[in-house]
């Protein structure tokens, strides 16, 4: 079971990389676009659309990495005085119910996916299907629901459990 | 049942689901959701949970976040808060109380390049707590001086919740970043006049350290030049429209890469981290956004903006009156919930409201803002003070909470000024347009 852990939580690290180069990849072309705009007079070709897919698998790449680091926001100031039994059962369930949520909306999703797939709609500049990288998305947010049912199995087999820290960043 | 009883069992489900330990994230999409498909359609809610989370994230205007994030991570890895914290100490440090008052200028020069109040409170507190301890500073005034300074994060701009905000209602960013700064430059006269207060009444709480000469300050001043030029260039190029916020982010957080870089402060594994660091934090608060989202979409559906006007004209409440109701529902809120949840539960529902009675977009975003920085040192809460006792371990968390009061009342006269001179806050804005 330590090794499969150990093996996912790898595979959510170099998803996190693979969300940071793309977010360095949304700085260097904003920052292009303005220089050319200024300077070149002749705006980015597609740069508005490779911010915007960009951003989207940003946040998705990043989730499975977040939720794994107990990265999610919370409200600690009851949550920090439960006895240890208590904690590990709220934690439990909290985990458990982001692995549902997760499960359901990425369902959702690519079925959203699909029907874009099937209208064959794509970006107006750079024509890429809109419906892969909702599909794209939708894997993604199932390994962000198998992050959450990771983070409930140790909460049982864990004698105490993690504490539920902020990010730090708000 | 009717829209107050579901909304009554809406936001009392939430709560108790949030104090239970389920991320915010999380009960506000349970809730939502759940909310939609037992009080309007399954049809409705399935719809939209396949559509939301695409079009929420694949937005231009939003990528402003994880760029200004990132150019925060990268000023915080070129050790800027250090050298901020040098350049005020040398000029204001030698005065009754300057220790506490070089923390706020450091906090609001730090703020000017991160848009969160928590890392401005977290890196300040490195450096500036242990100083003022060295030089005999009372521990609850300097926590609490760093506790103040870092609410400055998240309204002199960027600022991650301004950004938020503006997406949540559809509000002009830049507009809103141009309309932090007056009431920014305020709230550091306000913390300093507090601070000087609190160094006569009790002058051993706040000892001077001796002055440091014109040549020294002069180095300082050279240190942090070019990152305050970057801050500078930013701003003006908001103001006179030569960037889109979201290019101002992605301007800023490539200079304060570059500057990084040429302190020689970025290893590559630095420059890593501060990726991971920068993608992690996004992705923690979109997914607050999507849930903010889904559960303010439920909200609309069930009527609650317009209850709440009919019952406003019902009471014929003037137009005061309810700012001061939402003033007073955001300082109990404040005592037990942290900032981002709290404009993204109240904003969808006080938005069409004060809108509505003829209050701009604008002003009301910074009044929001501003009450709930003032959530932020609030005890019991106050998760600025939780931050910086993170910080610093052997701090008395009950003797902050005694030496935070000067500046929740500097904190309050503030939002008095700003509802009695709402110019204040809209005067930048207008003479951008």
């Amino acid at each position: 079971m330590n090794q499969v852990i150990a093996l996912f939580d790898r595979l959510c690290l170099v998803l996190g990389w693979l969300s940071g180069f793309i977010a360095a990849f949304v700085m260097a072309v904003t920052f292009t676009g303005v220089v050319m705009r200024y300077l070149l007079r002749s705006p980015l070709m597609g740069g508005f659309e490779m911010i915007e897919i960009g951003m989207g698998l940003i946040v998705f790449t990043a989730l499975p990495l977040m939720v794994r680091k107990g990265g999610n926001i919370c409200v600690t100031v009851l949550s920090d005085r439960f006895s240890p039994l208590w904690s590990r059962i709220t934690t439990f369930i909290s985990q458990s119910v982001g692995a549902v949520l997760m499960a359901f909306i990425s369902w959702r999703v690519w079925l959203q996916g699909e029907r874009l797939l099937t209208y064959n709609e794509v970006t107006m500049e750079l024509r890429v299907p809109k419906g892969l990288i909702a599909q794209s998305m939708a894997v993604l947010l199932m390994v962000t629901a198998l992050a959450f049912v990771f983070c409930a199995l140790e909460a049982l087999r864990r004698s105490q459990t993690r504490a539920s820290a902020g990010t730090g960043s708000i | 049942m009717g829209v107050w009883e579901i909304a009554a069992l809406s936001f009392g489900g939430i709560f108790i689901l949030m104090m239970g330990g389920l991320p915010i994230a999380l009960a506000m999409l349970l809730v939502g959701l759940g909310g939609i498909w037992l009080n309007i359609s399954e049809r409705t809610a399935m719809g939209m949970i396949g559509q939301l989370p695409i079009n929420a994230t694949m937005s231009y205007e939003l990528s402003v976040l994880p760029m200004f994030i990132l150019m925060g991570v990268f000023v915080t890895r070129a050790r800027m808060s250090e050298d901020l914290y040098r350049l005020c100490h040398g000029f204001v440090g030698h005065m009754r109380g300057g220790l506490a008052a070089a923390t706020i200028l450091a906090c609001g020069g730090f703020s000017a390049l991160s848009g969160s109040s928590l890392a401005t409170a977290a890196t300040m507190a490195k450096v500036a707590v242990p100083e003022m301890r060295r030089y005999g500073y009372s521990d609850g005034f300097a926590a609490s001086s760093v506790a103040a300074g870092g609410t400055l994060g998240i309204l002199i701009p960027p600022s991650v919740i301004l950004v938020l905000y503006g997406i949540a209602t559809g509000t002009d960013i830049g507009a809103l970043f141009l309309a932090g700064i007056l009431p920014g430059l305020l709230a550091i006269a306000l913390y300093l006049a507090a601070v000087r207060v609190v160094a006569q009444i009790n002058p051993a709480s706040a000892p001077a350290a001796p002055r440091v000469d014109w040549a020294t300050r002069l180095h300082y001043i050279r240190s942090v030049g070019p990152i305050l030029l970057l801050f500078l260039g930013i701003i003006l190029g908001l103001y006179q429209g030569v960037f889109t916020p979201t290019e101002a982010g992605g301007v800023g957080a490539t200079g304060a890469l570059a500057f990084a870089l040429w302190r020689r402060t970025l290893s590559w594994q630095g420059f890593v981290g501060s990726l991971l660091e920068t993608v992690q934090t996004t992705a923690s608060l979109f997914l607050v956004l999507i849930g903010a989202l889904v559960f303010s979409n439920f909200m609309n559906l069930i009527g609650l903006p317009g209850a709440i006007s009919d019952l406003i004209t019902t009471l014929d409440l003037g137009p005061m009156a309810v700012i001061f109701v939402i003033l007073g529902i955001y300082l109990v809120l404040g005592m037990f919930m942290e900032s981002l949840s709290m404009i993204l539960l109240t904003i969808p529902i006080f938005f069409p409201i004060v809108t509505h009675l003829g209050f701009d977009a604008i002003w009301f975003g910074i009044f929001a803002v501003m009450v709930t920085e003032l959530s932020l040192i609030t005890p019991p809460v106050g998760l600025n003070l939780f931050v910086i006792k993170s910080v610093i371990e052997d701090l008395s968390i009950s003797a902050v909470y005694r030496s935070i009061i000067p500046f929740v009342i500097a904190d309050l006269i503030r939002i008095v000024i700003i509802i009695a001179f709402p110019w204040l806050v809209m005067v930048l804005p207008l003479m951008a347009r």
